[in-house]
Order: structure tokens, then C-alpha cells, then sequence
């Protein structure tokens, strides 16, 4: 495949991820609205219903804030450096042509660049392995952001300290994420691992899958439990707080575990194109490109 | 609680003070985005602007735009947290004597002492509903400070149709139901914490 075909696939990627929401999130959604049974929470819940009905059938983006862009990229027979050049392209076409929100301000002189790129951004995470390419684009808003904390404990507290953080993260938050939303919690034994997991936590695996390890799917399931009797709801006005808790871990520290939360709004954008054979295929929207 | 009044820009003090929390409504009219570093520059340049904020209302958003032709046209927009303007909230509506500000999340104390001296109100918006709002924009009426700013931050000056549903927050009484909100969670916090063997 050429360089400049790539792009083009890139633009349609990036275009469905900021105009549709992936399968599994719309099927969540849909479910949250039937077991919604209170009259104001499921007006609103409606309200978002019919907003991704109308920005899937007219190509307008589901959220104003289009968000960051960031890349998770397996790059199989390509090279970094070109890789690089065609994701920055392709990030300033989709911002022309869709269009998105300009969201990258240069942070000494506040400047917006016009066209979602700048110093790191968007942001390019490199991922071992993959013979084929792969790239898992994300559209993160500032919205979401409230919820994120990070939390240094001794490696030997009781696992109703890893609840208690993200807890009080949540209920801090309260109504200004968006929720309900999807949670994503990373343990490990240093911040930035513990924070990483965390965000990939939420968007690398699919809605209503649990960790393969049952320990960890266990804790899945009583935090999801816990944060939802917290009772935010879309809004704030109560109601379901989480459509999902994910969480993902790395070896601790013989001194520390941090906990890392970070949380998507109810509207999780995010769009995986995978090239194989030169069959280019978006999984996360079952859709061929090629 | 009322659900769905229907209301026209610009507002009246009597318009506003039957408004209570928890009401919503659908709003038509003019009314003009604001967040962040723009409402600074509405206060210093008001007397220059072409028209009143006076009774309309301060939405907090940037929108995505696309120009087409001579004109601009909204593509997606949405309330954006309005809390951040929590600190200058107060001096704003005090000023420019808008009848309400719409946003989302919630906004403190200022504001509702705001809200209850100069008779206004704050509502919200379905936060990420964006397409569904921008059906509501009419037309863009007018745009300043776009070179200064950039397009989430510029102020849009919109003529809206409908533009809702927008859930009464705080009302000119001082009622906030976020507040109430904040107890409740806190309430259900403490209780799933010390479920866990506080």
C-alpha cells in the first residue's frame, strides 16, 4: 500500500471515530436507556440516543470537543518515521475536512495550531509486536479529565484501599465527566505505568469484557458494583454512574503500588484499522475500508 | 416541576423568577457563547459590541464550525464544564445583566448568590449531545475575537430555535440542585466506604 492511500484510510478512521461510536459502547448505551426507569435520567439518556442517530447519519462529530487525538500504533512492515508523517498528515486533513474542533493550544505562547497538531500531539504510543499494522485511534475530551487521579500506597495496604481511591475519584467528580461513564483503573509500580494501564484499560478492550485473570475480574465486578451505588447518573440527577469498570496491572514495587484512574464520558470514541493483504478493515465499527 | 416551557430571548426579570429548579425548558432567540478567557474580553469591549447581552444567555461551549461561502455555519456544538468559570461568574452576570448562563456539570457559590441578586438562572445542557443541539442553531449571527481566540474560544453570537432540553440547576431564588447532589453523593460515598470495613 502507498503512503498516501494510508492517509486516506487514516481520515476515514479518524472520521468514524469522531462520528460514531463503536459497536460495543452503542449496544451499552442502548441498554442503559431500557434499564433506565426514572423519567428525567431517561429523557436525557434518550437525548444522547438520538444525538448519535444524527451525528452518524449526518457525519457531524457525537461531541463539540473532539478531543486529543491519540494513536496506538503496531506497525507491522512500515517505518516509524513515515508512519509518523502520514498519522500528523492525516490528523490535519480529518481536521479540515470532517472538520474537528482546532484543540491544540501551544502552551508558552497559547496558540492554537488550527489543525490538532503540535509539540507531541497527537500523541503516538508505539506498541511491540504485530506482524500486520494496527492503530487504535482515541478521541478523548477534557471533560473526562475529572475523574483521573493517581495514588501512591504502600505495596502492602488491603485491596479496600485500591476501592477507596477509586471511589473518592469518582464521587469527586461527580456530574462534570459525563457520565455514565467507563472506568478505567491501572495498578503497577510507578505513576506513569500505573496511569497508561489505566487509559488502556478503558479503551483498548471491549465493553462487558473481563480480565482474563479471575482475581482481577472479580475486583471488575465489585467496583463496578460499589461505584454504581454511588448513584451520579447521566447529568448527575442519579441513575447509572458506570457503564464499565476495566482493570489492568503490571508487577508491583516491593515498596509501592500506584493506582491510576482515568475515565472515558459516556461518548468513548475510538476507531481500529487494521491493514492485512491490503484488506484495510475498521474492527472496532465492522466496516471494510478496502 | 414544569417540563418543557417554551421561552424566547430576551428574557424579563418575571420571566426569569418563575423559572424553579428542576424545570426544563426550550429556549429560542439570541443568545452567545462564553467560556474561559471570553468573558473578559465581553466586559472590556461591551459598550463597542453591536448588541446587548442584556437578558440573553451566556452558553458555555465551543463549537466545531465550517465556513461555507461567506458565511459560518455550526457543526457540532455542546455545553462545555462550567465550573471553570466559577470564579468570574459573579462579575459577569452582575454586568451584563443576562437573564442565565447554560453549560454543564454545575457551577458554586458565586453563582447562585448571583443568580439570586440579579435574578438569573443556570441550566445544563446534555453534556456530548452536540449534533442534536446544532440542529437547534438557526443561523450564526455574528463572531468576535475569532483571530484572538481561536474557534472553541471566540464568542458566538447564535439565533437559536428550540435549543434544549435545558434542565433548571440554580433558579433566581437560590436553589441549586447540584447541591443537594454533591450531599446525596457524598451520603452514598461514606455508606459504600464503610461497606467495606471503615
Amino acid at each position: 500500500m502507498e503512503g498516501g492511500d494510508l492517509k486516506d484510510h487514516i481520515v476515514e478512521a479518524i472520521r468514524l471515530c469522531e462520528t460514531s461510536l463503536p459497536i460495543d459502547v452503542k449496544n451499552r448505551l442502548k441498554k442503559t436507556y431500557e434499564n433506565e426507569d426514572r423519567e428525567v435520567p431517561k429523557k436525557i439518556l434518550g437525548a444522547l440516543l438520538k444525538n448519535v442517530e444524527i451525528a452518524e447519519k449526518e457525519g457531524r462529530p457525537i461531541c463539540q470537543d473532539t478531543g486529543i487525538l491519540t494513536f496506538y500504533v503496531k506497525r507491522g512492515e512500515w517505518k516509524e518515521n513515515e508512519l509518523h508523517r502520514i498519522i500528523v498528515e492525516a490528523v490535519k486533513e480529518a481536521s479540515s475536512k470532517i472538520p474537528l474542533r482546532p484543540n491544540a493550544i501551544d502552551f508558552p505562547s497559547k496558540k492554537n495550531s488550527g489543525n490538532n497538531t503540535g509539540r507531541f500531539i497527537p500523541w503516538i504510543v508505539w506498541e511491540p509486536g504485530g506482524e500486520h499494522l494496527e492503530i487504535t485511534i482515541i478521541a478523548k475530551g477534557g471533560g473526562s479529565e475529572a475523574v483521573s487521579s493517581l495514588r501512591v500506597l504502600p505495596a502492602t495496604v488491603e485491596e479496600k484501599e485500591i476501592f477507596r481511591a477509586v471511589l473518592e475519584s469518582v464521587a469527586q467528580a461527580g456530574a462534570r465527566p459525563c457520565p455514565p461513564i467507563i472506568l478505567g483503573v491501572g495498578i503497577g509500580p510507578s505513576s506513569e505505568i500505573a496511569l497508561e494501564l489505566a487509559k488502556k484499560a478503558v479503551y483498548l478492550r471491549p465493553l462487558g469484557e473481563r480480565h482474563e485473570d479471575s482475581v482481577i475480574a472479580r475486583i471488575e465486578e465489585e467496583l463496578l458494583r460499589m461505584v454504581n451505588r454511588l448513584d451520579i447518573g447521566v447529568h448527575g440527577f442519579g441513575g447509572l454512574t458506570a457503564m464499565d469498570v476495566h482493570l489492568e496491572y503490571a508487577s508491583i514495587h516491593p515498596s509501592s503500588m500506584v493506582v491510576g484512574v482515568v475515565a472515558s464520558c459516556w461518548a468513548l470514541r475510538k476507531a481500529t484499522l487494521k491493514e492485512c493483504g491490503g484488506i484495510v478493515k475498521i474492527t472496532s465499527h465492522k466496516m471494510y475500508l478496502t | 416541576m414544569a417540563r418543557g416551557q417554551r421561552l424566547r430571548t430576551p428574557l424579563e426579570k418575571e420571566e426569569v423568577a418563575r423559572l424553579k429548579a428542576g424545570d426544563i425548558i426550550y429556549v429560542s432567540g439570541e443568545v452567545f457563547t462564553s467560556r474561559d478567557r471570553t468573558q473578559k474580553l465581553i466586559l472590556e469591549n461591551r459598550d463597542k459590541l453591536p448588541f446587548s447581552p442584556k437578558g440573553l444567555l451566556e452558553f458555555h461551549a465551543g463549537p466545531i464550525v465550517r465556513r461555507e461561502g461567506s458565511e459560518w455555519k455550526v457543526v457540532s456544538i455542546g455545553p462545555t464544564t462550567s465550573f471553570r468559570m466559577e470564579n468570574s461568574e459573579y462579575g459577569f452576570i452582575k454586568e451584563t445583566g443576562i437573564a442565565g448562563v447554560i453549560g454543564k456539570g454545575g457551577m458554586g457559590s458565586k453563582t447562585r448568590e448571583a443568580c439570586r441578586e440579579f435574578k438569573a438562572f443556570y441550566g445544563v445542557l446534555p453534556g456530548g449531545a452536540a449534533a442534536l443541539i446544532a440542529k437547534s442553531v438557526k443561523r450564526i449571527i455574528g463572531v468576535y475575537w475569532l483571530e484572538e481566540l481561536s474557534v472553541p474560544e471566540a464568542m458566538w453570537h447564535l439565533e437559536v430555535e428550540n435549543l434544549g432540553p435545558i434542565t433548571v440547576v440554580i433558579d433566581s431564588f437560590g436553589n441549586d440542585l447540584y447541591e443537594d447532589l454533591r450531599k446525596r453523593i457524598d451520603e452514598n460515598l461514606s455508606r459504600t466506604l464503610k461497606s467495606l470495613g471503615e
